[in-house]
């Protein structure tokens, strides 16, 4: 029989920030240990010291760099020091070119090779992946060069605002069924297409309207990509929401609270669907 | 020695847009179309934007309010889009042009036939900065301004909504060092859409739902100061400047936790001609 996929989600230590409130704010431990006991299976921020905090707590670990021609290398072997089990890569900058960004992923991916690293090229604005357009040339030049794949983090937020979209998003958002069924991290920040972070609850522990919308869209990502499941894959998943100052409005509520509660329904939609996948297999 | 004629000094003209009135006062109570009018006129708008409707030519009459016509268009229906607009005898017209997907070059050449209809049309044209659109990112709309200088000889007269850029380019305040690039497109438009953003929301709240201003408010109105400032630069006096205080309502734009954006719509109006006022001083000054 084969091996299931796995569904593993992680809490973004950007999410904690200021948490639970500017002046107590939870000690670095405190927020392993929280993370670890709202179910989460793995957690994720920078390149930091952490393997031992993530033993302790049970917890893999997704660590988030920026990466450029100049700066991978460096970048790269700063984050072996967290042991992660896969690295999350904001690539350039939003003008860099996709002729250009592909040169530096195709350098990038043997050394991490070399330091025992996973890497994926996250979706983000203000990088090299800032539109669709830009993200889909650089796979096509990957593809054409490396006979491969490229293996990419979809955060769909940002392409659902760049591009205005209305719900369902589906249809728009998830045009290349082969590279999500590649892929092996995804960020789940809900959205809609003007907002780039929508709340999940009213903050009265009732789901938004948005929320339930983009619900659909977890559902129809995770269907797609568990079509393409073999078997023994491992998917990271982070229900993520930014703080307060940026992603996260003055007026949203408790984006901590929200980032569980999708979580759950993460998982929820995950079984569904895996049930499905065994029947088939 | 002969008096000098005294210069205009410039003016503003907010218009509200009726997008921003629908479902408002609730969705039972729904306004009318005259009613809305009413409203705009009673907080102290000056104009009313908003598609081509039947009513809107008669109502600002009887009003004394002016009115922006917005429209979509594209190479096959532009000459129809701008007739229609013709009924509601426009002072300007807000254009949302051809897709998302649309190269500039093709862009610019529509818009080039478009200005020349319009004008035998005896209507005013303004290209929407919008996602969306062929404006969507600000690489295609500096592309569009420039192919246009080629061909003219003139500038391009743009609509901006800089909320669309700010997102598009995930940035953070203060928004005008990245915003005002192009200071001199900014100078020749006469239409600008404020919708407070920052560059993760294309829309903010302006209170919080208690009456208060949010921070995020506070950021944004660092950038109508900043674009004043800039287009008050360039103005010889006599200029009509047509400014939109505009929010979506809810179902997009407007999220549903979000506090009445008419009012929000009305406070933004409010804080946009104390600005207005005191750049206006300073080039009465100069």
């Amino acid at each position: 029989m084969k091996k299931a996929p796995v569904l593993k989600q992680f809490a973004n230590l950007w999410t904690l920030g200021q948490y639970p409130t500017k002046d107590k704010e939870w000690g670095f431990e405190e927020k392993f240990k929280q993370v670890a006991k709202e179910g989460f299976e793995a957690i994720g921020g920078g390149a930091w010291p952490v393997a031992e905090l993530c033993g302790k707590y049970g917890l893999d670990y997704i660590c988030y760099i920026d990466g450029n021609m100049k700066t991978y290398k460096e970048r790269l072997e700063s984050a072996v020091q967290s042991k992660p089990a896969r690295i999350n890569v904001q690539m350039c900058d939003h003008d860099t070119l996709p002729a250009e960004a592909v040169k530096v992923w195709m350098k990038m991916e043997p050394v991490a090779e070399k330091l025992g690293l996973e890497i994926d090229l996250e979706v983000h604005r203000d990088t090299c992946t800032e539109t669709p357009e830009k993200t889909y040339e650089i796979a096509d030049r990957y593809f054409k060069a490396k006979k491969k794949k490229i293996r990419l983090c979809f955060d769909y937020s940002h392409i659902a605002c760049v591009k205005h979209l209305s719900h369902p998003y589906a249809p728009r958002l998830l045009t290349h069924p082969d590279l999500v069924q590649k892929s092996r991290q995804v960020h789940f920040r809900p959205f809609n297409g003007h907002h780039c972070q929508i709340p999940a609850t009213n903050g009265k522990g009732e789901q938004t309207q948005e929320f339930k919308d983009y619900l659909q869209f977890v559902d129809a990502f995770i269907e797609l990509w568990l079509k393409g499941a073999k078997g023994g894959e491992v998917l990271y998943a982070c229900p993520e929401f930014g703080p307060q100052g940026g992603y996260g409005i003055s007026t949203f509520p408790d984006v901590w609270e929200d980032a569980c509660l999708l979580r759950r329904e993460t998982e929820t939609i995950w079984k569904k669907h895996l049930k499905n996948w065994s029947k088939k297999k | 020695m002969p008096l000098r004629k005294p210069i205009k000094p410039p003016e503003l003209r907010q218009f509200a847009n009726v997008w921003t009135m629908l479902g408002q006062p609730s969705s039972e109570k729904e306004w009318t179309m005259e009613q809305r009018f009413r409203q705009a006129k009673k907080e102290g708008f000056d104009a009313v934007g908003w598609g081509v409707i039947p009513e809107a030519a008669k109502l600002c009459k009887a009003l004394d309010m002016t009115y922006v016509c917005y429209i979509d268009a594209h190479f096959k229906t532009f000459k129809d889009r701008l007739e229609m607009a013709a009924d509601t005898e426009p002072a300007r017209i807000n254009v949302q042009l051809a897709d998302h997907d649309t190269l500039p070059v093709e862009a610019v050449e529509v818009w080039i036939k478009m200005v020349e209809v319009a004008e035998t049309l005896g209507l005013t044209i303004d290209l929407e900065v919008h996602r969306d659109t062929c404006t969507e990112t600000p690489e295609k709309t500096w592309e569009i301004a420039k192919r246009y200088k080629e061909a003219t000889g003139k500038k391009l007269r743009l609509s901006f909504d800089y909320s669309h850029f700010a997102l598009v380019k995930h940035l953070s305040p203060p928004y005008a060092k990245r915003l005002l690039e192009h200071p001199e497109l900014v100078r020749v438009a006469r239409q600008m859409h404020f919708r407070p953003f920052n560059g993760h929301h294309c829309q903010i709240p302006v209170t919080n739902g208690k009456g208060k201003i949010t921070p995020e408010f506070t950021d944004y109105l660092q950038f109508v100061d900043d674009l004043f400032a800039c287009w008050f630069a360039g103005a010889k006096g006599g200029e009509i400047l047509y400014v939109c205080p505009e929010l979506g309502p809810r179902g997009g734009y407007g999220l549903s936790t979000f506090p009445n954006v008419w009012k929000d719509a009305c406070l933004l109006r409010g804080e946009t001609e104390t600005l207005w006022k005191k750049h206006l001083a300073l080039w009465k000054k100069q």
